[in-house]
């Protein structure tokens, strides 16, 4: 079969030649694809809109040797609330740029593409100030770097927390401190993000910790693909 | 890589491959088209290249070409002050001035904003463009960007840039392509053709 339809989220486009773009597409059971979409940035084009970065289509793909083509597009879900408000596509992007880095090209990640399709629908659906740091937690999670946040990484005891060491990769108490300062209301936070209380971490309104692990995850997210993320880049970092 | 071609044929190669909407077949193409013309078209080819630019630059007002150092729209005194309309590039002025529905002035920012690619508001006119609204009586910023992702992005950071300073911030509507049918468009343009609807006249 030289065919085959799936499902998938663009995370980049690139101009190719007059008319084409070459889509970059994170599928649900291909992995990241690569493929052209012919004549799609002439006006008539109706598909071409439909290829936007953050758009979750359906798409009917014919494998090629290097790059596959794309023959046929559906939208599944619109990124249009995501188009109209500069911080919720702003917090798209960084997380399309993640996956991006993270994925291997036609390597089956389903679990990625699920993760990535219930941030983007979460950060349509409410602004949430953690929407972006708990899908960077989460996808280190998923990447099997979670940090460990019960006990100190350094020396496991149960000593008070009261740093966070990004290097070894966990909380620390104070004896054991080589990282950065950690207050105990972001630590009780990413603890609720990572331990099945996600919901209720999203739920809460901006305040310092959230800003801290927000921080924190952007910084743990660029350790792990060794680069900085430019989408971050522009928005936090001023 | 072992190349098939001399030198001077491969750097020719190279060169026309690095031009916008060239890829590396079109490339060959162009240069086989190019060697084998005669060597009069090729002269005049290559000296219209340079000519153009050592005299087209760009105007230090609002950066659109221009053959002097202030363009022919920002030298018009007619045109209205009061409305700058904020572009990506010099071809959608142009695009602009054809509709002949504008008599403002325009700002052309040199590009679009993109997050994914790294290219941000300091990479683009946007520091002029603020020099020029606090000296030129501008009382309304249009927003002329694609209606793509960068577009999108550029716009809205720079009306939230830009709300402050007590301007009427507009953005240009996107719809329909005249001429077409309503079931052919696709659903997002006709998403926010409808969101961009206005009051009919009774
Ligand atoms: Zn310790
Ligand atoms: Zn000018």
């Amino acid at each position: 079969m030289n065919q085959y339809r799936d499902k998938g989220v663009v995370l980049r486009t690139y101009k190719l030649g007059e008319a084409d773009r070459i889509i970059v597409i994170m599928t649900q059971d291909h992995g990241k694809v690569r493929a052209v979409a012919k004549g799609v940035r002439k006006t008539k084009s109706k598909i071409g809109a439909r290829l936007e970065v953050l758009s979750h289509v359906e798409v009917l793909l014919y494998k090629g040797k290097g790059l596959d083509t794309v023959n046929q597009v559906e939208l599944i879900e619109s990124s249009a609330p995501l188009h109209a408000d500069l911080d919720r596509l702003t917090q798209g992007l960084s997380m399309l740029e993640a996956v991006d880095m993270i994925s291997e090209d036609r390597q089956p990640s389903p679990h990625v593409y699920r993760m990535l399709v219930g941030a983007l629908n979460a950060l349509a659906q409410q602004a949430s100030p953690l929407v972006l740091a708990a899908f960077y937690w989460k996808l280190l999670a998923a990447e099997g770097v979670c940090p460990q946040m019960d006990k100190c990484v350094t020396c496991n005891s149960d000593a008070p927390l009261v740093a966070f060491n990004m290097i070894q990769g966990g909380v620390q108490c104070k004896e054991c401190r080589t990282g950065v300062s950690m207050s105990q209301s972001a630590i009780l936070l990413l603890q609720q993000v990572l331990g099945g209380q996600l919901n209720f971490a999203l739920a809460q309104a901006a305040t310092p910790a959230t800003a801290e692990i927000t921080h924190l995850a952007t910084q743990s997210m660029e350790h792990h693909i060794e680069r900085r993320l430019r989408s971050v880049a522009m928005f936090e970092r001023g | 890589m072992n190349s098939a071609y001399t030198p001077p044929m491969q750097a020719l190669i190279d060169a026309l491959g690095r031009l916008p909407g060239v890829g590396p077949k079109g490339a060959q193409r162009i240069a086989f088209h190019l060697l084998k013309s005669d060597s009069v078209d090729v002269e005049r080819l290559a000296h219209s290249i340079t000519e153009a630019k050592a005299l087209v630059r760009f105007c230090d007002h609002c950066f659109n070409f221009s053959d002097g150092p202030i363009c022919r729209i920002c030298d018009d005194d007619r045109r209205d002050s009061s409305m700058l309309c904020v572009v990506e590039e010099s071809r959608d002025v142009i695009a602009i001035e054809k509709t002949g529905e504008f008599r403002g002035r325009y700002h052309v920012l040199l590009g679009a904003m993109n997050p994914l690619e790294g290219i941000g508001p300091e990479q683009l006119k946007i520091r002029e463009l603020l020099a020029r609204l606090d000296t030129e009586g501008v009382k309304e910023v249009i927003l002329c960007t694609n209606p793509n992702t960068e577009g999108d992005v550029t716009a809205m950071y720079l009306a939230r840039l830009l709300k402050p300073l007590g301007l009427r911030i507009t953005r240009i509507a996107s719809g329909l392509p005249v001429g077409g049918d309503l079931e052919y468009a696709d659903e997002l343009t006709l998403g926010r053709a409808l969101e961009g609807r206005r009051e009919m006249p009774g």
